[in-house]
């Protein structure tokens, strides 16, 4: 055929090209595809190793961050829980205090008040009763008589009515 | 005429009429794949290729024609 | 200037009588280029990648990925990578090869005429056959494994009934039209835009071809993926034939 000579085909340089072409791949696979997919691979499985690796520590890191979180919160509220139980504690014994403090102090002012009133009424009883006695000597002395008891005792009492 | 005008005459028919399909066809391949990929601009990647690919087959009927134009003026 | 187009290389020298075409120097010249390439990045790996490892990175990572996606396994994307990988980044690296400016400019001079060193390698479509040959040949080595001898000829030549007999004639067809497709659009692309830059280069050689070297860039990556793509998925269509037979005959 005319067209394979016009095309130029010799079947010399068609087999020169085939193993030209063989070499190429055979070269270009074992020394460079291979290694460098095989490169490539364990590169990938290096980062996905590596991106695993971070992804597993910020993970952690969350967690610990998020425990340590609640652990002081939880702390918070313990302490004011304590704190406010303190306070009404201590606004309770406060209170107690105060109210023992007022009611000691309202009984010992009773008690002051009782033992004033009783000595007030001693002294009086006894002023008037030395009063009457002074009355009725000094009397005696003016009157200088004596008087009978019932006599005696109606003119003490109008004195002692008109001294008050 | 001579023949080898004749040979160039038919050849050169022989390409013109030859391409005249192939060049619709990948038109209409082209045209669909640009659709398509306006309809899911994601599926762009795997479209594409594929686009080269059917455009390529289409293209047989004109490799044919100038196989049969090479054949023509040479064989 | 004369408009030269010519389908095949041009031989530059004789070594023993082993023709030496500017194209197959050329390939010789992008695979040891490459080999230099991949070994400077292997031998100067790091951890964290930075320039070149970060390219070779990307394509590789990206390129295995992408087998495996289609490829279905991890065992299949591991046999067909290196394979598959290598005709992308060759057809790649071949392609973006012919956009080195001042390459055109070096010619050998011989009693023939002018020849020039340099050649785009998938514009000779000797290279592109071998590699469409390998892609076939594994092919057909897949399919018969996965199908057994019987299996793999009764694929194509069966005597279930006409219709069968017809539709197994024309997978044949189909599978020597897919060698001759798979490897004239790869071809016929570089090739096109070779002779378009060409044609534009002489019409007008300011700033009109610039658009279509870009263009001619675009078609240099595609093809490439292309062409590594339809390697790939005709291998692994060869290797699940059974199960979608199976599949297909279970519910009949």
């Amino acid at each position: 055929m005319k067209l394979l000579e016009a095309l130029g085909l010799d079947l010399r340089i068609l087999i020169a090209q085939l193993i030209n072409f063989a070499i190429l791949v055979l070269v270009l696979w074992k020394f460079g595809y291979k290694p460098i997919l095989k490169f490539l691979n364990d590169r990938k499985e290096k980062i996905e190793k590596g991106v695993e690796d971070a992804r597993r520590a910020s993970e952690k890191l969350e967690e610990m961050e998020q425990r340590e979180a609640e652990l002081v919160k939880a702390a918070k509220k313990e302490a004011a829980k304590i704190l406010e139980e303190a306070k009404k504690q201590g606004e309770i014994n406060r209170q107690k205090t105060v109210d023992k403090a007022k009611e000691e102090i309202g009984q010992i002012i009773n008690q002051e008040k009782a033992k004033m009133e009783a000595e007030k009424g001693e002294t009086l009883r006894e002023i008037k009763r030395e009063v009457g006695d002074l009355i009725v000597s000094s009397l005696e002395k003016i009157l200088g008589e004596k008087m009978t008891d019932k006599k005696d005792e109606e003119l003490i009492k109008k004195i002692v009515k008109n001294l008050k | 005429m001579e023949t080898e005008a004749i040979k160039a005459l038919a050849a050169g028919i022989a390409m013109g009429f030859g391409a005249i399909g192939p060049a619709v066809g990948e038109g209409y391949v082209a045209g669909r794949a640009l659709e398509a990929i306006g309809r899911n601009p994601e599926a762009a990647d795997k479209i594409t290729p594929l686009m080269f690919v059917t455009m390529a087959i289409c293209e047989s009927t004109g490799i044919y024609s100038l196989v049969i134009a090479l054949i023509v003026i040479f064989g | 200037m004369e408009l030269s187009v010519s389908l095949a290389p041009d031989i530059l020298f004789f070594i023993g009588g082993f023709p030496v075409t500017n194209t197959f120097f050329w390939s010789l010249f992008i695979s040891l280029f490459l080999i230099i390439l991949i070994l400077f990045v292997r031998s100067r790996l790091k951890l964290i990648p930075g320039g070149l490892q970060n390219i070779v990175e990307l394509l590789l990572e990206g390129g295995y990925s992408f087998v495996k996606s289609i490829a279905g396994t991890e065992k299949k994307a591991k046999r067909l990578f290196p394979l598959v990988f290598t005709m992308f980044v060759f057809i790649l690296v071949a392609n973006l090869a012919t956009y080195i400016p001042g390459q055109s400019a070096v010619t050998l001079h011989k009693e023939e005429g002018v020849v020039s060193v340099f050649r785009a390698v998938i514009a000779d479509y000797g290279m592109v056959f071998v590699m469409t040959l390998i892609t076939f040949l594994i092919t057909q080595i897949v399919m018969i494994a996965a199908n057994g001898p019987f299996g793999y000829l009764g694929k194509f030549i069966n005597f279930k009934g006409p219709m069968q007999f017809f539709l197994g004639l024309m997978d044949l067809v189909g599978e020597l039209a897919k060698v001759i497709s798979l490897s004239f659009r790869l071809f016929g692309n570089i090739f096109a835009g070779e002779i378009l830059g060409a044609v534009m280069l002489f019409l007008a050689p300011f700033f009109v071809p610039l658009p279509f070297m870009f263009l001619g860039l675009v078609t240099a990556v595609v093809q490439a993926f292309v062409f590594a793509v339809l390697t790939l998925v005709f291998i692994t269509m060869a290797s699940e034939i059974p199960e979608s037979e199976v599949s297909k005959s279970e519910p009949v």
